[in-house]
């Protein structure tokens, strides 16, 4: 029963220690437009890779207009990303994750609108 | 038939450890130290999801999960025990928005002493005392005031701290809560003053006591922003010990954006009323947008362009004569 006790702890801290171990904070990139990226963090991606993925889901984001969506059906740099916004009158406020496989890239923007 | 799996090998020889029952028992256990540790985490992940049928089954689950960590200590201490695996800045929890607006009310607060200027009485001054540690804060538009007065007091003998943060506000505490930064930099700084120059991200709905949302720019939203106004200067103006310079935004070219920023200056105006004899209100209205927004301004019968391309921030021409401003001020106070 002790064994059980002693895997069933090492699993769960397992499962409890990544989430909080391996996200590195990034400095973003000069955002390319009126606004910033005010947060950028890369799990298992370097900060590179994740400022490269921040500029091209903006790319994405913008191809239609400064207001416009990327599909979360569209590649960014192989990744896939989802987006929740918070939008007034003045400005865009979202919160982006990138996925691809067990890579993250999460950031967050406020374009002025 | 036969069970050619051979896998009563390890019976025979004694070397079975686990059955498919432990393992089954083992996964419970860990679900269980999930929920009781990270159950928070998980109705957060649920609430940041756009809507949708799995958002929906994410809080079926995280939400109970939530209720049942915020109702233990554990969560608490195994964030605590790893925080030190996570780069995230810790801002101080004490002084944060979250209460700010259920705390507003209640018995009316006795009028203090440091409500009066004391050159507004025509009492004397307070004896300067020597800037050593000036702290310049705010969003995007205390850049570039941050450089020029750094600058200015290079070789004074004063420290200048700069804390800028892109993109923040006081009314969008979902990116950055302005009420834990500022008692996390008088923590870290301890500032004979402190430059605050925000308001250019605002406008954002914010929660009443009540937990609903009040949206911009009614006079609800504006009592919401100055309760939270009032505990950042509180916290800035160290019970006294420490003197505050408020800068208020200049007019926007932006319509909704002048808009916002009227409301935000008179917020602003009313939070800081307390304290009249720490904290200053610096009012950039009269001298960059005298009639409204303008590229330019008139001085000493040039006209020079004070705004930057945008519409909304000062550019290094104006921030420099805004520096001037703010250091006469500082002057007033202290010795540099």
């Amino acid at each position: 029963m002790s064994r059980i006790a002693v895997f069933a702890a090492a699993l769960a801290l397992l499962v409890i220690l990544p989430g909080s171990a391996q996200a590195a904070t990034c400095k973003p990139p000069k955002y390319p437009g009126s606004g910033y990226f005010t947060s950028l963090k890369a799990t298992k991606v370097s900060c590179s890779e994740a400022g490269k993925v921040a500029l091209a889901f903006h790319k994405c984001r913008t191809k239609r207009s400064d207001t416009g969506r990327c599909s979360v059906r569209t590649s960014v740099r192989k990744f896939k990303c989802r987006e929740t916004r918070t939008t007034i009158s003045t400005e865009i406020n979202g919160r982006v994750k990138c996925t691809r496989g067990s890579r993250r890239v999460e950031l967050t923007y406020q374009h002025n609108t | 038939m036969p069970d050619d799996s051979l896998m009563n090998r390890f019976d025979r020889n004694g070397l079975t450890r686990f059955r498919a029952r432990d393992g089954i028992f083992a996964l419970l256990v860990c679900a269980l130290l999930l929920v009781v540790c990270k159950g928070d985490g998980l109705r957060a992940q649920g609430e940041r999801m756009e809507p949708g049928w799995d958002r929906d089954v994410v809080l079926f689950f995280g939400k109970p999960a939530g209720a049942i960590a915020d109702a233990l200590p554990f969560a608490r201490a195994v964030d605590d025990a790893t925080a030190f695996l996570s780069p995230d800045e810790a801002l101080d929890g004490a002084g944060g928005f979250e209460r700010v607006a259920a705390q507003a009310g209640g018995e009316l607060p006795p009028v203090t002493a440091d409500a009066f200027d004391p050159v507004a009485i025509g009492a004397e001054p307070p004896r300067k005392e020597p800037l050593r540690t000036l702290l310049v804060t705010g969003d995007s538009m205390a850049q570039p005031l941050d450089a020029e007065l750094a600058t200015a007091l290079a070789g004074r003998g004063v420290k200048v701290v700069r804390d800028v943060r892109l993109g923040t506000g006081i009314s969008k505490s979902f990116l950055l809560d302005w009420g834990q930064l500022s008692t996390t930099q008088v923590r870290r700084s301890e500032p004979d003053a402190t430059v605050v120059f925000i308001g250019a991200n605002e406008g954002f709905p914010m929660e009443d006591a009540s937990g609903q949302e009040v949206e911009c720019c009614s006079a609800d939203w504006a009592a919401l922003y100055a309760n939270r106004a009032r505990r950042m200067a509180d916290t800035y103006r160290q019970g006294g010990n420490g003197r505050v310079y408020w800068i208020t935004v200049p007019t926007a070219r932006d319509e909704d954006r002048a808009k916002i920023g009227r409301v935000v200056n008179a917020a602003v105006r009313v939070a800081v009323q307390p304290w009249a004899s720490q904290v200053r209100l610096i009012d950039t209205v009269p001298q960059f947008a005298p009639r409204g927004y303008a590229d330019a301004v008139t001085i000493d019968g040039r006209r020079r362009i004070v705004r930057a391309a945008d519409g909304i921030h000062l550019n290094e021409e104006g921030a420099g004569l805004l520096a001037d401003t703010v250091l006469a001020r500082l002057g007033q106070d202290f010795t540099y």
